[in-house]
């Protein structure tokens, strides 16, 4: 600072000095005191614009989804707002676009919508793969203003809003799980009788994968589907968190003795995972597990398995098919891994 | 119980101060530990406590607290914003007249209910706090070390009643080699908290090998230094950038971080206190802070992230993002 004084003071020398040093100053505290009145109506405009909660009314806003298609956030109407990515986010979108599809065939009465944060030619991208759903993509980007007047959108994270017909949010919530999803759609828009009417559950029988199903191959990322017979180690994606952090684990604990039954029998075991779970969190924990056991995921809708997810107490299922690819048995991981000890005394 | 639901754990004795050498030749085998089989299904769990023969367990996947009284269950909390709602619950704990104090994480509040699960208040959780405790006096103490103190005092209508508990420097206790980390004294300073019958404060630092226990006014009465070679390798990954593997982490105050002491929890049946190190090592202290014997949990399918004394002597277990519990008649086992 002492060294900045004196360079100034180097400056302001010869005739008029003092006059032209004193203008000088006087110019420079006015620009500071501008600047800094600037910047404090700045920041008092944005901490006065709180974002949209819980109980607060939502403007009626007209926004445009990805394909130039109007999507207006009006009343008489529920909507499902998920504001995220659909890159990053995908198991939500999923569960968002699984749920409003499950309700809407009944009864027409919920917009499932995406504010989404991704780029353009991200968007562009994930567009053109992924086939029309009961789910608007609306970009973030270009409608800021357009949502500053309606809804306001607290943060970067990831966000999970739902509003009535009367326009009024009945929640908000931040980083929500995939069961959130679910749980929500539960309360605010409950099925007639609490379950699915849109699938039966697995059975005996069943062809597991169906012909047009999406499966990625998680190790080669490609799209590949496992040859049956089969015995797959199926996650349902009820909990998918209990799946990555504790039944992978188990899983993997028994993996030499999956392999020694499915050769005994001679099928192929696989490990396969719903759509619910997001691929780079499963490879990232396929790799740290080691598993060495293929893995696919079934990225589209498997709405037998899906409805074991989300109806009953079932998080792993170890199913064997025929070469047919048709189910021939269906038994929880649990009392799977109980034979195997048994078989191994 | 199923061969693959047993975790095995093992009970060692420890003798002497903390630190001492030859912890590791006095391990000994208990029973096996087994699945409780509760009435009804659960989510992911994130705490079990007991209190007044009823058992209370932290659903973190369905936003709720269960109750469980001989058959009946009880459920406290949904999945909402409104009163009574709650939304990713992190923690809670009960009082002696069985009210339930939630840390509802996602809503940013503390709610509480009463002992027959209806809803009585609420109040900011601000700055954001990790660590609950309450006292007989229905005086709730939340960890928040943004305050300057290790513990706020609040009221049940959510009025500050007072702080206390020092700050700790982080490079103090760990070494001049995480000396990096003095800047970031308030998130070293998360601790967990309990409070034992007397109304005497514990608070075990989440990331630091320390223990503190202060009266119920707040004057410290003594601190602990946790000092095992099983530790070494917890205290020397914290800050690892990424945190190994084997070790838990978390990242609530915007760095991730390796957990050093995971929960602390008061029987008050036998007046003694559990601590969870990071290593899943439970080491059980007198009321003066003296190691009675140690447990080390062989974990194959999971890490536990918190226990519990159920009322008959058992010491019950969650696992992280695993949506059972566990049990374990451990204390009769112990070879001292």
């Amino acid at each position: 600072m002492g060294q900045l004084v004196d360079e100034s003071h180097r400056e302001a020398t010869g005739a008029g000095g003092n006059a032209r040093r004193a203008l000088w100053a006087a110019g420079a505290l006015i620009s500071i005191a501008v600047f800094a009145f600037g910047i404090y109506r700045f920041i008092g405009r944005r901490a006065s614009v709180r974002a949209t909660s819980s109980g607060n009314q939502v403007g009626e806003i007209l926004l445009r989804d990805t394909s130039g298609r109007e999507v207006t956030l009006a009343g008489g109407h529920w909507y499902a707002l998920l504001v995220g990515s659909v890159e990053d986010d995908a198991s939500l979108v999923h569960a968002l676009q699984s749920e409003a599809a499950r309700r809407n065939p009944a009864n027409p009465s919920v917009t499932a919508i995406v504010l989404a944060r991704d780029s353009k030619p991200e968007l562009q991208a994930y567009m053109s793969r992924t086939p029309p759903t009961a789910v608007q993509v609306v970009p973030v980007d270009g409608h800021r203003e357009v949502l500053a007047s309606g809804l306001r959108l607290a943060d970067d994270r990831t966000q999970l809003l739902f509003v009535n017909p009367s326009r009024e949010v009945v929640f908000r919530g931040a980083a929500p799980r995939v069961t959130d999803v679910k749980l929500l759609f539960e309360r605010f828009l409950p099925l007639p009788s609490g379950r699915s009417v849109s699938a039966a559950p697995l059975g005996v029988g069943d062809q597991l994968i169906s012909s047009d199903a999406d499966v990625v191959n998680l190790r080669t990322e490609q799209r590949d589907r496992p040859a049956p017979p089969l015995l797959g180690i199926l996650f349902t994606g009820r909990c998918t968190a209990c799946a990555l952090h504790t039944h992978m684990k188990m899983t993997r604990s028994v993996e030499n003795a999956i392999r020694r039954r499915a050769a005994a029998a001679g099928v192929t075991p696989v490990l396969l995972f719903t759509s619910y779970f997001s691929p780079p969190r499963l490879r990232e924990q396929l790799t740290a597990l080691e598993f060495t056991l293929p893995a696919y995921q079934v990225t589209s809708e498997l709405p037998s398995v899906e409805e074991i997810a989300q109806r009953d107490d079932a998080d792993v299922l170890v199913v064997e098919t025929g070469a047919n690819g048709r189910i021939s048995r269906i038994t929880p991981l649990a009392g799977f891994i109980q034979e195997l000890v048994e078989v191994q005394r | 119980m199923t061969n693959h639901a047993r975790i095995w754990f093992v009970a060692c004795g420890i003798a002497g101060a903390a630190g001492a050498p030859g912890l590791a030749q006095s391990f000994a085998k208990t029973s096996p530990i087994e699945r409780v089989i509760l009435a009804s299904d659960t989510g992911m769990l994130r705490k079990v406590m007991t209190a007044g023969g009823r058992l209370y367990v932290l659903d973190a996947q369905n936003h709720r607290i269960l109750i469980y009284s001989g058959k009946n269950v009880a459920s406290v909390g949904r999945i909402g914003n409104g009163k009574g709602d709650l939304y990713q619950p992190f923690d809670f704990t009960v009082d002696e007249r069985l009210r339930v104090y939630v840390k509802d994480n996602g809503n940013h509040r503390i709610q509480m209910f009463d002992a027959q699960n209806r809803y009585v208040g609420a109040f900011p959780d601000d700055p954001k706090s990790l660590g609950l405790a309450v006292n007989a006096r229905g005086e709730i103490f939340l960890g928040q070390p943004q305050l300057g103190h290790l513990i706020s005092v609040y009221d049940a209508q959510g009025k500050k009643l007072r702080g206390f508990g020092t700050l700790v420097r982080p490079s103090a206790i760990l070494g001049e080699g995480f000396k990096r980390f003095d800047g970031y004294q308030a998130a070293l300073n998360r601790v967990r908290i309990a409070s034992d019958e007397l109304g005497n404060v514990w608070a075990a630092f989440v990331y630091l090998p320390l223990v503190y226990k202060f009266d119920p006014q707040g004057k410290l009465l003594f601190q602990k230094r946790l000092q095992y070679p099983e530790l070494d390798p917890v205290i020397s990954s914290v800050g690892a950038q990424p945190p190994p593997q084997n070790y838990a982490s978390m990242n609530f105050d915007g760095i991730q971080m390796t957990i050093v002491i995971r929960d602390v929890t008061v029987d008050r049946r036998s007046h003694t206190v559990f601590l969870l190190l990071g290593n899943e090592r439970a080491i059980v202290l007198d009321r003066d802070g003296r190691e009675l014997y140690g447990l080390r949990p062989d974990v194959d399918h999971g890490n536990l992230q918190n226990l519990a004394v159920s009322d008959n002597g058992d010491i019950l277990a969650t696992i992280f993002a695993s949506p059972n519990l566990y049990r374990f008649p451990a204390r009769k086992e112990v070879k001292r």
